[in-house]
């Protein structure tokens, strides 16, 4: 119970940097954050004290559920690889414009071909 | 059958591959012949599953619930036949500049695999896995003009769809907790043999907030306008006609697995919302992308308000929607990129004149109009048509009533590009490729209205007479004189007087704090109000 409200309170805390921020970094951290929380969340839940590791042959006792632990790693995965796609694009935002603020970038009056 | 399925998958991921490895001419043309055989494949796929019912198998053998399963059934294969023509002229349109980029046809052709893997997937992690990949790989194709404003709206489409699929994971989450499975059929047997519990209305919500975002309904749709406004043509065209609808797909899933029908009024008022929203901040845009891309928010409402009355004729048309919608929209941004490339500007009040001088554009675009706006003989009265039954003596009719007009009068104001002189010319900016593209979309557009007229014969729940078709065309002609006075009276003296209505740029914190709003109000309804 602590530790999946532990879990919401570190998903709330992402989703407050998300509405919060003004730099472009600090939004692609608070999404990390929220994609750990997540992944916190999950493995608390599937979590069952005194059983085996799943791994065959291992011990005789009851082994615990392995599927939650390889979805995670997965989620993992995917959360690095949209974190490293997003940070190339601040990059290129930042040489474009010279700045890495929401506000000023999203209100430029620009016009495109 | 399972090799036919698996190819599809496959032959473009591997052709990919090989054409990023081996960047020679010869094997990049092989992107483009490779369509044909893939739409092929699709229909083949088609009349075997309409023979013979759904195809399901799960890969080595494993047990249903295991191992990962694939299935096609008759609406997943309807999406796949859109994915394979949406291919093809997304290669084709600008294949004489895109011909030798080996890096542009590797992201597309793998992006093919990966969607066409997606409407197959039969259980709902794979679907996030599947989900993910897309919204990467389309938010890069989005930044692929490398100019600021389209890495701009790359990273926003990213970020902000990112965000979505999060709140999927936590749906995934809260279902595998309470019932320990994820695949599709047997969680439909699971949620439809009693009410869900809490947890399980929980999942419910953060699935439908996953899926709002990922199709742009109203509080959350803040990511459309910039996506498809900056991004090169084809691929606004294939976004608008089908990224956007992988969220309805999502949406029509989960829909289905939880069989409940008594939160359907709280997805209806969203929908309306949605198309209205779309429609009002249509008539006010001034460039001509944006005005298609507020529409796509608009039709896209319509499909919502099909799914969410409860109908059979209401998911009928949602789908037939889908279908329209694709053939429409990608023909109108495909026409609309041609236009921008004649005129050099995408300002609608400098572009005059098109008529004279280029008749088939206008056709085309003339063909979409009377499509999207659902004329008579054309294929989106049908679907318009269906939508319009299943809401049927609830006061949400009067709803779809407004959402007409509001289209009529933005396509009157559309097509005031195709009469008056010709201003400003650049006529051969226009090749034989990106016009064969154009004149392609709209006959097969004309083809599928007889099609989807032997497709609906077979529901019984549909009532067509001669009285209730004429009745709709009547309806059209009326509706389009009041557009017509409401235009040239109250819109047109208004634009002139305030030029500068309709910008809105919502801010990348104020798109998050509707998404927390939108997630809270599902949450709040589905744990508080429902019980």
């Amino acid at each position: 119970m602590i530790r999946t409200s532990i879990a919401f309170m570190v998903f709330l805390v992402g989703f407050y940097g998300l509405i919060h921020s003004r730099n472009i970094i600090k939004s692609v951290i608070s999404l990390n954050v929220i994609q750990t929380s997540l992944i916190l969340l999950f493995i608390n839940l599937s979590r069952n004290v005194g059983s085996g590791l799943p791994i065959v042959g291992m011990d005789n006792l009851k082994p615990v559920d392995p599927l939650p632990q390889a979805l995670m790693i997965t989620a993992i995965v995917i959360g690095a690889s949209i974190t490293a796609l997003s940070l190339m694009l601040t990059i290129k935002i930042f040489h474009y414009y010279g700045t890495l603020d929401w506000h000023e970038i999203l209100s430029m009056e620009e016009t495109i071909r | 059958m399972q090799n036919l399925t698996l190819g599809l998958v496959f032959i473009p991921m591997i052709l990919a591959v090989v054409i990023y490895l081996l960047d020679r001419r010869f094997i990049n043309r092989i992107s483009l012949l490779i369509q044909p055989v893939l739409i092929l494949m699709t229909l083949l796929l088609f009349k075997e599953v309409h023979m013979s019912g759904e195809i399901s198998f799960v890969l080595s053998g494993w047990a249903r619930g295991v191992g990962i399963g694939l299935r096609v059934d008759q609406t997943s294969i309807v999406f796949m036949i859109l994915t394979t023509i949406g291919m093809t002229y997304s290669i084709a349109y600008d294949w004489v500049s895109h011909r030798d980029d080996h890096k542009y046809l590797f992201f597309l052709l793998f992006m093919e695999g990966a969607i066409l893997a997606l409407f197959q997937a039969a259980d709902i992690f794979t679907v996030f896995i599947l989900l993910e990949l897309v919204t990467i790989l389309a938010g890069i194709l989005i930044t692929y003009k490398k100019e600021g404003i389209s890495v701009k709206a790359g990273l926003y489409y990213l970020l902000v769809n990112s965000v979505g699929m999060t709140i999927y994971l936590m749906g995934v989450i809260f279902i595998y907790n309470s019932t320990g499975v994820l695949d599709m059929v047997l969680l439909s047997e699971i949620l439809n043999a009693s009410a869900p519990t809490t947890i399980q209305y929980a999942a419910l919500g953060a699935f439908i907030t996953a899926f709002a975002i990922k199709s742009a309904l109203f509080p959350v749709s803040s990511w459309l306008p910039l996506a498809h406004g900056s991004a090169p043509t084809q691929i606004s065209a294939f976004l608008s006609g089908l990224l956007v609808k992988i969220g309805i797909y999502g949406l029509l899933r989960v829909m289905s697995m939880f069989g409940q029908v008594t939160y359907f009024n709280l997805i209806l008022v969203f929908g309306i919302a949605t198309s209205l929203f779309g429609v009002g901040m249509a008539m006010l845009q001034k460039d001509i992308k944006l005005i298609l891309a507020y529409h796509t928010i608009s039709q896209v409402g319509l499909m919502v308000i099909g799914l969410a009355s409860g109908t059979e004729a209401g998911y009928l048309g949602s789908v037939l929607h889908i279908v329209n919608h694709f053939l429409f929209k990608s023909l109108l941004f495909l026409g609309a990129g041609a236009v921008i490339l004649i005129y050099g500007t995408r300002d609608i009040r400098k572009i005059r004149g098109l008529f004279k001088t280029h008749p088939l554009i206008s056709i085309g675009l003339l063909i979409g109009v009377f499509g999207i706006t659902g004329a008579p003989l054309f294929n989106g009265s049908l679907s318009k048509y269906l939508i319009g039954q299943s809401l049927y003596g609830r006061y949400a009719e009067y709803s779809l009533y407004l959402i007409n007009i509001g289209t009529l009068i933005s396509f009157m104001k559309f097509s005031q590009i195709l009469f008056g002189d010709s201003i400003h010319e650049n006529a051969n900016a226009v090749d034989a490729w990106k016009c064969g593209s154009i004149i392609g979309m709209s006959l097969l557009m004309l083809a599928t209205y007889p099609l989807e007229l032997i497709y609906v014969k077979n529901y019984e729940a549909v009532k067509f007479t001669t009285e209730s078709l004429s009745g709709s065309a009547i309806k059209y002609f009326v509706l389009s004189i009041v557009a017509y006075l409401i235009y040239k009276k109250i819109l047109s003296p208004l634009l002139k007087k305030k030029p500068e209505l309709g910008l809105s740029r919502l801010g990348f914190q104020a798109a998050n704090a509707m998404i927390l709003v939108f997630l809270t109000t599902m949450w709040g309804y589905f744990l508080l109000i429902m019980p």
